[in-house]
């Protein structure tokens, strides 16, 4: 026990020592910046401003714009996350299962990953486009044209691009979790005859859980991250239905209405912290029931 | 019978992992057209035509396999567009320094995180963690505050330090320290070593392929970069080539394609070559500690 | 296992291999960026603007001509009856030139005279009627008388100034005499014939030889009346003599052959310059000439062939330099100028250009404003 507190206390001085150079920087460029937007959003001004209560969060909430774009970031969100995760889910099964050039075939599906967004935008525009190669097919099917970009198709696009570059993370995430279930489970139900469906509920979903919890959180800021695609694509102001928060914050940002920003950031990042607060207890929930 | 269904699944995968790659095929087959057989098949991207007004109904061309290979695309964008070249270094000079900036930094302090005790280490690291869930947006004033004060603004150094300090390092290089066991480095201690001494000499040659697993996913990250050059840089001679490839389609689309392709090499490249560390990478961050 | 860490090194050295080329690739290029950029440049020959002279060469050729020429007419319209001098000769002033045929007038002259004669034979018969009357007559007769006589008077008086002019006109023009000492540069006369049109030319050979040059006025500006001038006349053998000026007056103006000839009607207007040469040697008939060198001081010289139209408006290429990260870029730009002058291979002008100011005299490309360009 002695030995311990001393540990401690070396480590203290330790732990100062190396965690110096990140925890300055990082105080500087994130910490600090994040608590002096949090002040800003009570204050009526960023230079010698007043303190005004709520008023910023009720102008931001008040706005149709920012009402527009959360509900826009919530639909977003709420349909093409779980869509994801099924696919992912689905194709990391598949990848499983015995085949024949599997590396190559997960190589294919983590590629996209490492694309940089710029670099495809005009591969985005040559199929969405009003003249292209998706209108093509529909004109053949003799269904009429869609503009894709400018309809509320818009938001399918943007959820096939998001799947599109995610999926090899999650599946390679699903991959790790699937591979580190013991085979004997699964023997061992075969032998009680248990049926697949059986199986996977009450093994393969048991077992994955740790891994989904974190599948969910990375495929939500990785849905934050589709605003580079959309921003490309469509530039600052895009149709009604991909107008995001950070276009909202950005167009704030372009109108120097700091008040406003800092507020809807605020308000972003209670939703974040309350959504992975919510998570992170049902994952002890869970931990807890496991054990 | 298995066979067949081995068969038969591998060609579903097949594609479907065709699917995945036709964007980036279509790139690089398409960088190999010529200027004209570019603008001829793709002229039409963003016009809306009036058949009423006389003109013709049309399509844009999707074409996979040049009418003529040539390497003009390639010719024109290496040699008569000096902005790409200079572009891509500036890319590159953004980005290495951050990795190696970020890998020293993290490293430290995931060492702490991971096997120093001390009070508040679990509130700090979730306070890491958070801001790694947020969006870039949201720190967006004060950011742009903070780069302005520190005479930053409209210099790589506004991109390149926040870059240095973003939590992903830390939490990456922590989970990976959290496997090796407390065995290794209590044998070094009843040496009498210190902990920087324990750090330099056992931790790092254990964690270099967690490093390397670092590299590749902050290079993919920050290669890709686009709001923050947006905001910081304002002159296009500092800004990375994701600024260039983003403008490209309003003047030069007819060397899009080979842009695209040269800017996706250096990725593709590295991801196939490191495919391990980077699957490890994302794997490690996965695992609870 | 082991075959496929095998493979996968396999794998792993060619896309080191593939890199390490990109990488390569990309470096080279960066390193002859500007190299392969400016190959594909028009290359372009540079000058550098400076001030300086600009002369003009002049150059006029003339006869020379005597300055006094007479032209000597026959007033009467006689045939002519001999004609003593040729051409060449040099005769005296009184000198008799052409004789005419005077037999009519001499006629005249006779039949005249027997009128006169007879005239005065009545003389005696009137006298003696008006001493008659005077002694014995009335007063009526002794007017009558009186103005009878008067009368004759009057008629011989008449008669006798008649024949008198028809004497002088025949002494006057029964021949042509020289009016001063000369040359006879010209005779028309032929015997037998009336004249028509001046006899004969004849040149004051006192007064010396005259040349008429016709010059641009810009060419004439700087001279004045009494200036002295070189002639070179080109005789049996050339010779150089004095010229002096006697006067300048206008000329017809001549289409200019200066400039570019799609603009067209530009005219150069002209002055006459007339020079009288002193020269006991310069002989009529010779050619001569005249060099004068016209020259501007201190103006911005620009080669002819650097100079460009756009429907009438002149410029020239200068150049631009744009410094950048990746190098100096040059760049072709438009200079509008004025050519206030210009002669066969430089023009003055003014108007956008400075001294020591570069310009591209020469392009292996059809240049246009903007042009990035290599030197």
């Amino acid at each position: 026990m002695s030995s311990g507190i001393r540990l401690l206390r070396k480590d203290w001085m330790a732990a100062v020592l190396f965690l110096a150079p990140s925890l300055i920087g990082f105080s500087v460029f994130y910490l600090i910046p994040f608590a002096t937007g949090l002040i800003y959003s009570f204050q009526d001004n960023t230079i010698d401003g007043t303190f005004v209560g709520l008023d910023n969060y009720q102008a931001v909430l008040s706005s149709g714009s920012f009402r527009k774009a959360a509900a826009n970031t919530l639909l977003f969100t709420g349909v093409s996350v779980p869509l994801l995760i099924a696919l992912s889910l689905c194709f990391a099964h598949l990848l499983n299962r015995r085949l024949f050039i599997r590396n190559w075939l997960q190589t294919a599906f983590v590629l996209p990953l490492v694309v940089p967004v710029a670099s495809i935008v005009m591969m985005w525009q040559i199929l969405f486009d009003w003249n292209g190669t998706l209108n093509v097919l529909l004109e053949h099917l003799h269904m009429g044209r869609m503009d894709w970009m400018k309809s509320e198709w818009s938001m399918v696009v943007l959820a096939v691009v998001y799947i599109w570059k995610n999926i090899g993370y999650n599946i390679i995430l699903f991959l790790a979790g699937l591979q580190s279930i013991p085979k004997d489970y699964y023997e061992t139900a075969d032998i009680e005859g248990a049926s697949g469906l059986h199986k996977w509920l009450h093994i393969t979903w048991v077992y994955l859980t740790p891994t989904m919890f974190f599948v969910v959180l990375m495929s939500i800021i990785n849905s934050f991250k589709v605003f580079r695609e959309t921003y490309l694509i469509a530039g600052d102001y895009p149709h009604d239905r991909i107008y995001m928060l950070q276009h909202y914050m950005n167009n704030m940002f372009m109108s120097l209405n700091v008040q406003k920003l800092t507020a809807a950031a605020t308000l972003m990042v209670a939703g974040i912290l309350l959504f992975v607060s919510v998570m992170l207890m049902m994952e002890r929930r869970f931990r807890s029931f496991m054990e | 019978m298995v066979l067949f269904r081995k068969v038969a699944l591998t060609v579903v995968m097949s594609i479907f992992a065709l699917a995945m790659l036709f964007p980036i095929l279509v790139t690089f087959s398409n960088s190999l057209m010529t200027e004209s057989e570019i603008d001829y098949n793709y002229h039409l991207i963003g016009k809306m035509i009036n058949v009423a007004a006389g003109e013709k109904n049309g399509f844009i061309n999707l074409k996979l396999i040049p009418d003529w290979v040539s390497l003009s695309q390639y010719g024109e964008v290496l040699v008569h567009k000096p902005l790409f070249l200079h572009m891509f270094w500036n890319s590159v000079f953004m980005v290495l320094p951050i990795i190696i900036g970020q890998v020293v930094a993290a490293s430290l302090a995931a060492y702490a995180f991971a096997k120093l005790r001390f009070w508040g280490r679990e509130k700090l690291f979730v306070v890491y963690l958070m801001t790694m869930l947020m969006p870039f947006q949201v720190t967006l004033v004060p950011n742009y505050i903070i780069a302005d004060k520190l005479g930053l603004m409209n210099s790589t150094a506004a991109i390149i330090l926040p870059g240095i300090f973003s939590a992903f390092g830390v939490f990456m290089l922590r989970q990976f320290m959290l496997h090796i066991p407390y065995s290794y480095l209590e044998a070094a201690k009843m040496d009498g070593a210190g902990q920087l001494r324990i750090f330099y000499s056992i931790m790092l040659p254990l964690i270099k392929p967690g490093m390397a697993a670092l590299t590749v996913l902050l290079f993919v990250d920050n290669w890709n970069m686009v709001e923050q050059p947006l905001i910081f840089l304002e002159d296009a001679f500092k800004q990375p080539l994701s600024l260039y490839l983003s403008r490209i389609n309003e003047g030069a689309r007819g060397v899009a394609f080979a842009a695209s392709a040269l800017y996706m090499a250096p990725m593709v490249l590295l991801f196939l070559y490191a495919e391990s560390y980077f699957i490890e990478g994302i794997q490690l961050s996965g695992i609870k500690g | 296992m082991i075959t496929l860490e095998v493979q996968h090194a396999g794998r792993k050295k060619t896309i080191a291999v593939i890199a390490g080329v990109f990488l390569g690739l990309v470096i080279l290029f960066t390193l002859l960026s500007n190299t392969l950029m400016s190959l594909t440049l028009p290359k372009v020959a540079l000058l550098t603007v400076s001030r300086g002279v600009l002369s003009h060469e002049f150059q006029s050729t003339g006869v020379l001509k005597w300055k006094a020429e007479a032209e000597l007419n026959s007033t009467s319209g006689w045939k002519v009856k001999t004609v003593a001098v040729k051409k060449g000769d040099v005769v005296q002033k009184g000198q008799t030139l052409i004789t005419y045929d005077s037999k009519d007038i001499k006629q005249q002259i006779q039949d005249e005279q027997g009128s006169l004669a007879k005239l005065k034979l009545s003389t005696g018969s009137l006298q003696y009627a008006l001493m008659e009357a005077m002694q014995g007559g009335d007063e009526k007769t002794i007017h009558d008388a009186t103005t009878a006589y008067k009368s004759h008077e009057i008629d011989i008086e008449t008669q006798q100034r008649r024949i008198q002019k028809l004497q002088i006109s025949l002494k006057e023009n029964s021949k042509l005499v020289a009016p001063f000492a000369g040359i006879i540069t010209k005779v028309n006369a032929m015997e037998g014939f009336p004249s028509s049109g001046p006899d004969v030319m004849i040149s004051n050979r006192n007064l010396g030889l005259m040349l008429e040059l016709s010059l641009p006025v810009l060419a004439v500006t700087l001279l004045k009346a009494g200036d002295e001038l070189d002639v070179q006349v080109n005789g049996k053998e050339t010779r150089q003599v004095k010229g002096q000026i006697e006067r300048i007056q206008d000329d017809d103006p001549v289409n200019s052959d200066i400039g570019d000839s799609a603009t067209g009607n530009s005219t150069v207007p002209m002055k006459k310059l007339i020079l009288s040469i002193q020269d006991p040697a310069a002989k009529e008939g010779e050619a001569a000439q005249v060099d004068l060198t016209q020259t501007l001081e201190d103006v911005l010289l620009v080669p002819n062939t650097a100079i460009h139209d756009e429907g009438g408006k002149k410029y020239v290429f200068g150049i631009e330099q744009k410094d950048g990260p990746l190098g100096n870029a040059f760049y072709v730009r438009k200079v509008y100028i004025t050519v206030d002058d210009a002669n066969t291979s430089q023009s003055a002008v003014t108007g956008g250009l400075f001294d020591q100011e570069s310009i591209i005299i020469e392009s292996s490309e059809p240049l246009q404003e903007g042009n990035k360009i290599r030197m």
